[in-house]
């Protein structure tokens, strides 16, 4: 049993950013998709009018398939990692979003913002550091 | 009112934070370790994960959250909503070790303290 076998390798690291994304793109389409959002108050017939009406976007649909892929691709970062690590090194969105908002989209990042940004990464950077110490089975560095 | 939205969001946080301990059972109890090369694995590996009931009911405990996520998005304030949220960092700490016994060094819990304030930061601004 190695000791570096739950490392937090680059390539689990650039797995990591892709489910960030494709999380993302599936709040993206669910967002654009969605037809009614009348579910309030909370009712089985406002569930279902609900479902029925949303049933109809194709949108809605891509979503639930970006969703399930992306369910499985956090399933093999789970297999990989401790979820302790897994899941706050899972808050890249939070740093590339602004990033492509501001370097493609022109948008304005405010001084707080870019505060925010470099506690996150700082904050990734530490936890990518910190010891495991694991009696688990072997994990090979291949995806 | 708020201590209606903030009940919400703290039981969809729990149950987030519990689908994803049931998530990481489902991933160190199924082997599914072996390297992925062809599609075969690929189908192996999403049908392994299928085939554990424990993913399943975490599968059933997030939508559950989400509902709960959306109900506390159409009640409150958002720029209170999506700060308070990252209590689940905490949570997800809290879960693993105590269900998964992963050791949290120090290293580990002052990262996971900078990425919340960052996001409690971006969030509130």
């Amino acid at each position: 049993m190695s000791d570096h076998k739950k490392k937090l390798t680059l390539s689990v690291f650039l797995l990591i950013m892709s489910t960030d994304l494709m999380e993302s793109l599936t709040s993206f389409l669910m967002k654009k998709g969605v037809v009614s959002t009348e579910l309030l108050p909370l009712s089985l017939g406002h569930i279902a009018h609900f479902i029925v009406v949303n049933a109809g976007s194709l949108l809605i649909w891509l979503g639930i398939l970006t969703y399930l892929l992306n369910f499985f691709l956090w399933m093999r970062v789970l297999s990989k990692l401790d979820l302790s690590v897994a899941v706050p090194v899972g808050s890249t969105s939070y740093v590339i979003v602004p990033l492509v908002a501001h370097f493609f989209l022109h948008e304005i990042v405010t001084p707080v913002r870019w505060l925010g940004i470099f506690l996150i990464i700082l904050g990734i950077y530490f936890v990518s550091r910190s010891k495991t110490h694991d009696g688990g089975t072997e994990v090979p560095d291949t995806l | 009112m708020t201590l209606a939205i903030l009940f919400i969001l703290f039981f969809c946080e729990l149950f987030s934070a519990a689908s994803q301990i049931f998530f990481k059972k489902v991933a160190d109890q199924n082997g599914l370790h072996h390297p992925l090369i062809h599609i075969k694995d690929y189908v192996h590996f999403a049908a392994g994960t299928l085939k554990h009931p424990l993913a399943w009911a975490g599968l059933g405990i997030m939508i559950l959250s989400t509902i709960l996520w959306l109900m506390a998005l159409s009640m409150g304030d958002l720029s209170l909503i999506f700060p308070l949220g990252s209590i689940q960092y905490i949570l997800v700490l809290v879960g693993s070790k105590f269900f998964l016994s992963e050791k949290i060094d120090t290293l580990r819990l002052l990262g996971t303290v900078l990425i919340m304030s960052g996001i409690i930061v971006i969030t509130i601004s």
